[in-house]
């Protein structure tokens, strides 16, 4: 399994990678949007985007666009990390326009847990094999 | 009641009649004259006829001499002669004049003194005896020269008459005409003088209302039709009084629509007034979503390594010492609470004004089980444990997962700390129908007395707890546990006897009413 992690914020790219580490995937990082479409641009066999929404520069919702514009890119599935709370309207709204990209697989709520972070990326990565062997 | 109307038709009546009047007697008189006129040129005729019949004698006489016998030529004399005097007689009477008299008494003689001969000449020619009836031939015709001349001066009599008479018919006809004009005249008159009266007695009124209406559209309101007008006791009046009684009605709505103005302004202004308070405090709300959104991502994102890298060491058990193990749990710990307390914080600071918080689908036993230790937690503080019992495994609801956990919360902590100590409080989730899931909080406590049961889930109940000492530090009254299980459309209750503990139960749909939303629905198809 290849995962690119798109975060500017340093020490949450290490607890994510900490998390990940017993599924001993091949982890990339990015710190901008702009660094993880060039990074998806060059080698797009990952299996999954974990991207970050508030980003200094390109935010999250920048990055789905671009991915989606891409033929190689629209196939990787997102998961998408918010401060907002998942029970919120704002992010409502903000999902009903990420989902007109339809890259985003899955949301988390900053902070979580390990095992919500796995949970979501066995969910969205057997998702994706499904739609793919179908 | 006079008016004016009948003044004039009245004046007018009265001139109409002399008028007509005078012209019928005139006109009458004019026919008796003329009538008198025909009458003696009919009898100029007849006069003249005289002349013709003393003629027809003379000769149906001398007729008879010739043919003695003849009855035939008898009878016709004898017509003649009837004739004759026949005409005389009537001649008698329309004689009208003296000289007229004269003359026809002339006239009469003569033609007597004919008929005489005649007469004499017949009888002796019926006699047999025609001695002397040539004598009486001559005598007849000699008498009948002056018949002649007599006629002429009757018929000259009578036209000197018809003279007077014709000048008396052209008096008449003036006179007729005369009237007729001044007939004419008087209908000219009477219409100039209506007039006069009219404009003076009707229209100047009606100026004058027509005046004052002006004065009353220009905004004088004090305007009115005076006594004058009003008191005629006529048409006018009548229209001058409604006049009044309009402009008073007309003031009246005018004053009625000056409040309603000035009330329309005001409120107008209160309005203003309050769309603008409710502008800067959309504003004030507005700015303070703006605040919590960057408030909420700033305190959040240094949680994320503090909550899971203290996490993972937690798990790395072989490569820390058990007193590090022990740090690394304690600070994963607290930051959890932390991280739980920022998060109720700022959900409960966003404006209730938004829309329904959207829900989650999720499976409910293992939301709870995985809130077990911060449940545990609570239940320390009596010493005391928590059971979760599952009655049905697949419970799969969609709804708002912070509140129902903060229900738990409050009814957890109740039970602690209205229970007894070291008790085992039982947290049971069922499935009671295909459509609802329902959670219990049994605890071995005291109970609690029927009459104060229905006062517990109101507000500023006395059983609530007043600071409650939950995990979050944040408690809910029963009453608000009431409110958040009501917004999800489930039902709260409680089973209790007194010396039988307490079950304090909640149920929720398990999909949520129509119009719901849900978040991430689209990305979970």
């Amino acid at each position: 399994m290849k995962i690119l992690i798109i975060d500017d914020e340093l020490d949450t790219v290490t607890t994510v990678k900490a998390f990940l580490f017993e599924l001993a995937a091949e982890l990339e990082t990015a710190y901008t949007g702009k660094d993880g479409l060039k990074k998806l641009s060059s080698a797009p066999n990952f299996d999954l985007v974990i991207l970050d929404f508030m980003m200094a520069g390109m935010n999250g919702l920048d990055v789905c666009k671009a991915m989606s514009n891409d033929t190689k890119m629209q196939k990787i599935p997102v998961l998408l990390i918010s401060a907002l709370p998942v029970t919120s309207p704002e992010l409502h709204e903000l999902l009903e326009e990420f989902n007109q990209t339809h890259m985003v697989k899955g949301v988390l709520e900053k902070p979580f847990s390990k095992k919500d972070l796995l949970r979501e990326v066995k969910k969205i990565t057997a998702l994706t094999k499904a739609d793919q062997t179908a | 009641m006079r008016s004016i109307k009948y003044k004039i038709l009245a004046a007018f009546l009265v001139i109409i009649s002399v008028l007509t009047v005078s012209e019928t007697f005139f006109v009458g008189m004019h026919f008796v004259t003329i009538k008198r006129y025909q009458d003696i040129t009919d009898n100029m005729v007849a006069e003249y006829q005289i002349i013709e019949n003393t003629a027809s004698l003379i000769s149906s006489f001398n007729d008879l001499v010739k043919y003695v016998n003849d009855q035939n030529r008898l009878n016709k004399y004898n017509q003649n002669r009837a004739d004759l005097l026949a005409l005389l007689g009537r001649l008698n009477k329309s004689i009208a004049t003296p000289d007229g008299e004269v003359a026809y008494i002339g006239l009469k003689n003569t033609v007597l003194q004919v008929v005489a001969s005649c007469d004499d000449g017949v009888a002796e020619v019926h006699r047999g005896d025609l001695t002397y009836v040539t004598s009486d031939y001559n005598n007849a015709n000699h008498q009948n020269t002056f018949v002649r001349e007599n006629t002429a001066t009757l018929i000259l009599k009578q036209l000197q008459y018809t003279e007077t008479i014709r000048n008396e018919i052209i008096q008449d006809q003036v006179i007729i005409e005369i009237i007729g004009i001044l007939f004419f005249l008087a209908v000219i008159l009477g219409c100039v003088w209506y007039s006069f009266i009219f404009s003076r007695q009707l229209i100047t009124p009606l100026a004058r209302l027509t005046r004052i209406a002006k004065m009353i559209e220009d905004g004088d309101l004090t305007a009115k039709a005076e006594k004058d007008l009003t008191k005629r006791g006529d048409e006018i009046a009548s229209l001058a009084n409604s006049f009044n009684a309009m402009v008073n009605s007309l003031k009246a709505n005018i004053r009625q629509l000056k409040n309603y103005n000035e009330t329309l302004i005001k409120t107008k202004k209160i309005v203003t007034a309050h769309e603008t308070e409710i502008n800067q405090l959309q504003e004030i709300n507005r700015l303070k979503d703006e605040f919590l959104n960057i408030v909420t991502h700033e305190l959040k994102t240094p949680l994320i390594p503090i909550v899971g890298l203290s996490e993972v060491m937690t798990q790395k058990k072989q490569d820390l010492s058990p007193e590090l193990q022990n740090y690394a749990e304690i600070i994963h710990k607290e930051a959890e609470k932390l991280s739980s307390l920022i998060r109720q914080i700022l959900t409960a600071a966003r404006s209730n004004s938004k829309e329904q918080i959207p829900y989650e689908t999720f499976q409910l036993d293992e939301f709870i089980q995985s809130n077990l230790p911060a449940l545990l937690e609570i239940a320390k503080r009596t010493d005391s444990k928590i059971e979760i019992k599952i009655s049905s495994p697949d419970l799969e609801i969609t709804s708002d997962k912070n509140r129902i956990l903060q229900v738990i919360y409050n009814l957890v902590d109740n039970a602690v700390k209205y229970g007894n100590p070291r008790q085992t409080i039982i947290v049971a989730i069922s499935k009671p129908d295909d459509r609802t899931a329902k959670i219990e909080i049994i605890d071995q406590g005291k109970g609690i007395p029927p009459d104060l049961k229905n006062r517990l889930f109101i507000k500023f109940s006395q059983l609530e707890p007043a600071a409650s000492r939950s995990l979050e530090g944040m408690g809910l009254g029963l009453y608000l546990c009431k409110q958040a299980i009501d917004d999800l459309g489930g039902q709260i209750g409680l089973t209790s006897e007194l010396g039988k503990g307490s079950d304090f139960y909640f149920t929720l749909p398990l999909s949520p009413k129509n119009g719901h939303k849900s978040a991430v629905a689209e990305n979970d198809k």
